[in-house]
């Protein structure tokens, strides 16, 4: 599948990992610039759109938030089925958390094999001397498995942007890669027809939801 | 077009500050809370965009005149804009839309034009209402329950409801006086028999509050070390981090170190002792935090608790089993009752999953509704009156209503569940009761009913089928072994 003239690109992305850890603070961070410290716990899947720009290319990502305590397993295939980039996050205070990262690259090292782009993100930084999660172990640990490794702090805004940013990047780095080298492979990537961007101005601002 | 009164420069009248005003802000998100928080008063702007480039236009009208209600624009990117009417005028838009609709399906009908060319794919004006014959017949017939009617027919001088049927009943479709709450909650969540007088009561209640406290001593004094350590990690860590969280905009629970904070944890703690198979898991914050804030007696709210956990089995314990019964069930309602909806769920992958209503049995509508009416549906649900199950005819009433325009856009699944989403905390939450009471008479008005749903209506009080009428049950053949395979 090719890209038409102007057209946008769609990648799916999925962020993953135990609950509260921080999830949906990264994704608010990311798209609407917010945060608080107070929101209400995920139960419910449910995803969220960011266009951008990235080497002159138009992407639009859709970034699903799961809920970390999914008590109802059978679902996990349905979010990350047809994912371009997982953000296994974990809390750096909280080592279990960084188990069930171990846990879901191996889910989906097993499912996707290397289809997909991994990230892992280790958040709450600014709680740096509550840290439990050392550092070279989450390090050497994403290194063995070939996916990046991020500090961020949804709360401080450290490292959201840049984590997506990479993320999108390398997502269309395999895309490119995957499209000359597999003209007729079935993409997961899919093109919408070019359009004026909306205008998003408004008195509640553009929902996204 | 524009989000502001032209006529009305007043920033002071802005739609979006009457509803700033009045509670009804929609949330930043489907992640925000659905207490609107204090904003400092926002200075009217512009936003318009190109209605030819828009996906779909709706109109929900949401008051009997037809003069209020919202305007959602849905780009192709499924992005929402949702502008409300809460003073009237909607109506008069309708018309100019309406002229503007005609005037492009005219266009469109030029000879010698072979595609429906319409720049958008959508447009509906949406009436909500239930016709009389779509309602339950006793609809309208019982009165709400008062302090004057319940305390002067419904319970006697000694404290007993002699007709149980006949509150719940009222509770069903009259509904329940909030001052009420306190007192008759703990009827419907079992924590006392409805034939208990005020003395009997008081025993049950020195008994229970014993109970209570001996589990909180189990919790703190009988723990092995070992015990005490695999407690904290899997249990008490997660409730620590989840009771923070929880209904913070309700002024029971506000502010730092508030004390209702502490004590819903405490009450999610001895439950998670109480009941070490279900032990705790996220959600049960979110049931808790109404019922506390109504009874406020830690052990009379644990107990009430324990009743709505166990006992009153619309609360879906987030279990796998759970929550699989609960959604085959709605998926046959779907399929016997919504079979257009049933059909456009086939078409999609992934669809029957129905993701976008998990969480609307998790926690019955509580992110849905705006709390006054989602606590009127968890009261219709705990009257089981005639079903054990009614919340999941309000999920198939939701659909009803709302799923129209799914089907007209032929909305994928990623796509319903956003539109659902987008939906919550404006949709009509008293039309939604009338029209579930009315899919459940109609839900037993069936003659037959498949093998599918046989288990729904076991293990019901008085029984879904406590009237005259029983329906045969027949085999689906869907499945192997079947105790109502005609042989």
């Amino acid at each position: 599948m090719t890209t038409a003239p102007g057209g946008t690109n769609n990648f799916k992305v999925v962020l993953l990992g135990e609950g509260c850890v921080g999830k949906t603070s990264l994704l608010l961070r990311y798209i609407e610039d917010k945060f608080n410290d107070k929101h209400l716990t995920t139960l419910q899947a449910t995803f969220l759109n960011k266009r951008l720009n990235i080497k002159g290319k138009r992407i639009n990502l859709s970034i699903w938030d799961t809920a970390g305590q999914e008590k109802f397993h059978a679902l996990g295939p349905i979010y990350y089925r047809n994912s371009n980039g997982a953000i296994l996050v974990y809390d750096i205070t909280d080592e279990d958390s960084f188990g069930k990262v171990k846990n879901w690259v191996k889910e989906l090292k097993k499912m996707l094999g290397s289809d997909i782009v991994l990230i892992i993100a280790g958040n709450k930084v600014d709680l740096e001397h509550e840290r439990t999660v050392p550092l070279e172990e989450a390090e050497s640990y994403a290194n063995m498995v070939g996916a990046k490794h991020y500090y961020t702090s949804a709360k401080l805004n450290q490292g959201v942007e840049e984590l997506f940013l990479d993320l999108t990047r390398e997502m269309l780095e395999k895309y490119e890669q995957n499209s000359q080298t597999e003209v007729n492979r079935t993409s997961q990537v899919l093109v919408v027809d070019d359009e004026t961007p909306v205008q998003s101005s408004c008195c509640s601002g553009t929902k996204s939801n | 077009m524009s989000s502001c009164d032209e006529g009305n420069p007043n920033w002071m009248s802005t739609p979006e500050f009457l509803a700033l005003k009045h509670n009804l802000v929609f949330p930043d998100s489907v992640h925000s809370s659905p207490v609107p928080q204090r904003r400092a008063p926002m200075k009217c702007r512009r936003f318009s965009v190109d209605l030819s480039q828009m996906r779909s236009l709706r109109l929900f009208f949401n008051d009997d005149n037809c003069t209020c209600g919202q305007l959602v624009v849905a780009s192709r990117e499924s992005q929402y804009k949702i502008l409300h009417f809460h003073h009237g005028g909607l109506d008069h838009l309708a018309q100019v839309l309406h002229r503007w609709h005609s005037l492009l399906h005219n266009i469109k009908l030029t000879p010698g034009s072979e595609e429906p060319n319409l720049p958008y794919r959508h447009f509906m004006v949406c009436r909500p209402e239930v016709q009389k014959s779509e309602q339950h017949p006793e609809e309208g017939k019982l009165p709400k329950i008062t302090p004057e009617l319940f305390y002067g027919k419904v319970m006697n001088g000694k404290g007993v409801i002699e007709d149980d049927l006949f509150l719940r009943k009222c509770v069903f479709f009259g509904g329940l006086d909030k001052e009420l709450r306190r007192e008759v909650w703990p009827f419907l969540l079992h924590c006392y028999p409805y034939n208990s007088t005020y003395e009997e009561r008081e025993i049950i209640l020195q008994i229970r509050t014993r109970e209570y406290e001996e589990i909180t001593r189990r919790r703190l004094e009988k723990m092995t070390p070992e015990q005490h350590a695999a407690f904290r990690k899997t249990i008490q860590c997660v409730i620590e981090k989840d009771v923070v969280r929880t209904d913070r905009g309700n002024p029971f629970f506000a502010g730092e170190n508030n004390y209702n904070v502490e004590i819903m944890k405490n009450i999610l703690l001895n439950y998670a002792v109480y009941n070490p198979v279900l032990g705790y898991t996220q959600g049960m914050s979110d049931l808790l935090a109404p019922v506390l804030c109504e009874i406020k007696c830690e052990a009379e709210a644990f107990w009430c608790f324990v009743g709505l956990m166990q006992r009153a089995i619309f609360v879906c314990t987030p279990t796998d089993n759970d929550m699989d019964n609960n959604l085959s069930y709605l998926r046959e309602l779907i399929r016997l009752m919504l079979p257009h909806f049933y059909k456009h769920l086939e078409k999609h992958v992934d669809a029957m999953e129905l993701l976008f209503c998990h969480r609307w049995i998790l926690l019955c509508f509580k992110r849905e509704f705006t709390e006054a009416v989602a606590l009127r549906m968890w009261e219709a649900c705990w009257a089981n009156y005639q079903t054990d199950y009614f919340h999941l005819f309000l999920c198939l009433a939701i659909i009803a209503v709302y799923a129209d325009d799914v089907i007209a856009q032929d909305l994928n699944t990623d796509e319903m569940l956003l539109h659902f989403s987008s939906l919550a905390m404006y949709m009509d939450g008293r039309l939604i009761l009338r029209k579930a009471r009315g899919l459940l008479h109609q839900f037993r008005q069936l003659v037959r009913i498949p093998c599918t749903l046989a288990g729904m209506c076991q293990r019901c009080g008085p029984g879904i089928w406590d009237s005259t009428h029983r329906p045969s049950v027949e085999c689906t053949g869907a499945h192997d072994f079947c105790e109502y395979t005609v042989q």
